[in-house]
């Protein structure tokens, strides 16, 4: 992929360019800057914010800095249960989507007479859904409301990634291999074991990385099904901090007292919206090369 | 996408005998999945019957009796029926209207003069991606404050008037769409700056020797080039239409907006999990409905693009 985009580079050399396409390029470049400052903006904001005591004035420098944001972040309990409860869900559901994932696509890269009827099975529950209330009942009626396993167990197959994982063990182990495995006797659990896996490292690590960013980031299933503030993950605990109960009785107020109350309020928010992102800001810049390639691998057959 | 059947189905001698010894263990690790899928996708989906029967919790689905429409027929007759779709079909397709905006963003990098920049800029787009729904709506109504957000005070600087926009009916759905696409328009044009990569360059030379300009090269040779897998992402996207983005709908939503926020989803949520007196059967035909529509609407879009360009999902 990399030596192909090269290749491109080098055949759109200036010299080639009008005087109008060097207009086009122009604002290219105008829209392309534009752009840049309206994604890294919100972003400087919120985390200078964080820091600032008072309002961040518009040019990111900040008055005063401060860190009790900070210190009342890490006075407040709840934030460090969710940190402890998402970590531990994103990990146990990682580890178990990412078994049963392996398993399906694994069963549906060999060719048999079921394959056409497991692909359908699968392809199916991507296109319809029983809708939310049936899987609401359905998942109390199980017992499993109010435990981990109502947020983990639903999501552990997504037929997509499943899919992308498949055209990877298809397209990238050779055939050869699994001929001679069978020679030699190993049995198909032992040759996914120990040939396919080992060498997926990379699309097992992308898909890992889907569904952990997945999991993280999810605050709807445990809306629904965790009952108790114990269990709740980071997701939600934010959202109760940063979105409910907001401006509730400020409008009676003058609006100065008003102001003050919103001030202090909005730095511990943005303290909280800092930490729990940090993990995944953290990971990004090592990761976002495999959700591209994720993207790719699944692309391949488009 | 390989979404279709295989084209070449091997045909296996011998019975089911022999396919089950050599099999037997591809079968036993299917079992995981499928019971995964059984329990969690195709048992909810028998539970839906609920839709057709007036349900109670002690009576369980099939005891509940059966009053076949009833609950469809409340929903089209109700006020509801109108604003929830509307609202859904606004949203929607206000988002899919920005869907080309992907395609315009990875040529652009494409084309930049400066690599370096190029490349900058193509990675801090996808860090928005990797921000959570949650952080995204919280930044959005921080920065909407009507007395101190930033939006509110950039709008002054340049001499506007600031405002509780979030309050707003008709702002809602610029600032659901805006805010989706500053968080998702570099992953998503992931794929298309792959797509354009692999157009040959061969074309491209040989337009360069004919004299083509870059506007005419990029619509005669890059757009040609990535169709098929613009227009697989549109299929994808058009199945999804009715039901997108009620994570982020939910938590946006507040009593001002509500006549401009209130999608079928979120009003499928708030009647039987939010009320008092849970309406499970009345909820359950309208997310039934919602299924249905998204089904139709995938099969007559991938019928449409078949037969007018040949590309489709399977």
């Amino acid at each position: 992929m990399k030596r192909k985009k090269e290749v491109v580079i080098k055949e759109n050399p200036m010299r080639f360019y009008t005087l109008a396409d060097k207009v086009v390029l122009g604002l290219t470049t105008f829209v392309l800057l534009l752009f840049f400052v309206v994604l890294l903006y919100p972003l400087l904001y919120a985390v200078i914010s964080s820091f600032a005591k008072g309002v961040l004035p518009l040019n990111l420098i900040p008055t005063r800095i401060t860190l009790e944001g900070y210190i009342a972040c890490i006075e407040y309990r709840y934030i460090w249960t969710g940190f402890r409860n998402s970590v531990i869900y994103t990990l146990l559901g990682t580890g178990i989507a990412l078994l049963v994932t392996i398993c399906c696509a694994y069963a549906l890269s060999v060719k048999h007479r079921l394959r056409g009827l497991m692909l359908a099975i699968c392809m199916f529950t991507m296109y319809f859904d029983g809708g939310l209330i049936p899987n609401f009942l359905w998942i109390n009626k199980l017992g499993l409301y109010n435990t981990v396993w109502a947020l983990v167990l639903p999501g552990a197959l997504s037929v997509y990634n499943m899919l992308v994982m498949r055209t990877y063990f298809e397209n990238s182990i050779p055939a050869e291999l699994h001929e001679a495995a069978q020679l030699d006797g190993a049995s198909e659990i032992g040759y996914l074991i120990r040939v396919v896996v080992p060498l997926s490292g990379a699309v097992i690590a992308v898909i890992a990385l889907y569904y952990i960013s997945s999991l993280w980031n999810s605050y709807f299933q445990a809306m629904l099904y965790i009952q108790d503030l114990e269990k709740l993950p980071l997701s939600n605990i934010l959202r109760s901090l940063l979105l409910t109960a907001q401006n509730a009785g400020l409008t009676t107020m003058d609006s100065s007292t008003a102001q003050k109350i919103e001030e202090r309020q909005e730095v511990m928010k943005y303290c909280v919206i800092v930490v729990s992102s940090v993990p995944m800001l953290v990971l990004y810049p090592f990761i976002q090369k495999y959700f591209v390639k994720g993207v790719m691998i699944g692309a391949v057959k488009g | 996408m390989s979404l279709g059947k295989n084209p070449k189905a091997t045909r296996l001698r011998g019975g089911w005998g022999r396919e089950w010894k050599k099999y037997r263990e591809l079968y036993l690790l299917f079992a995981i999945p499928l019971i995964i899928l059984i329990l969690f996708k195709y048992i909810p989906m028998y539970g839906a019957q609920i839709a057709f029967r007036n349900y109670k919790p002690t009576k369980g689905v099939l005891g509940s009796d059966w009053v076949g429409m009833k609950y469809f027929i409340k929903f089209f007759e109700s006020a509801y029926f109108k604003t929830t779709i509307t609202n859904t079909l606004v949203l929607n397709l206000y988002t899919l209207a920005t869907f080309p905006l992907g395609v315009i963003f990875a040529l652009m990098l494409k084309y930049a003069p400066l690599r370096r920049f190029g490349k900058t800029v193509q990675m801090v787009s996808y860090a928005p991606h990797f921000i959570s729904t949650v952080v995204v709506c919280g930044l959005v109504t921080l920065f909407m404050n009507s007395r101190i957000g930033m939006v509110n005070k950039v709008i002054e600087l340049f001499g506007g008037t600031a405002a509780n926009w979030l309050g707003r009916t008709g702002a809602f759905k610029h600032i659901y769409v805006w805010s989706d696409v500053w968080q998702h328009l570099g992953f998503n044009s992931v794929i298309f700056i792959s797509a354009l990569a692999g157009v040959s360059s061969e074309l491209h030379e040989a337009a360069v020797v004919d004299g083509a300009s870059l506007l005419q090269r990029i619509f005669h040779v890059d757009i040609p080039g990535i169709a098929p897998t613009f227009i697989i992402m549109l299929i994808l996207r058009v199945g999804s239409l009715m039901n997108i983005g009620y994570e982020k709908v939910l938590m946006l939503q507040n009593d001002l907006n509500r006549g401009a926020s209130e999608i079928i989803s979120t009003y499928t949520y708030k009647i039987a999990l939010q009320s008092q007196v849970p309406q499970y059967s009345y909820a359950a035909a309208i997310g039934l409905f919602t299924s249905l529509v998204n089904l139709i609407l995938l099969f007559g879009v991938n019928r449409a693009t078949k037969s007018l360009s040949g590309s489709s999902l399977w």
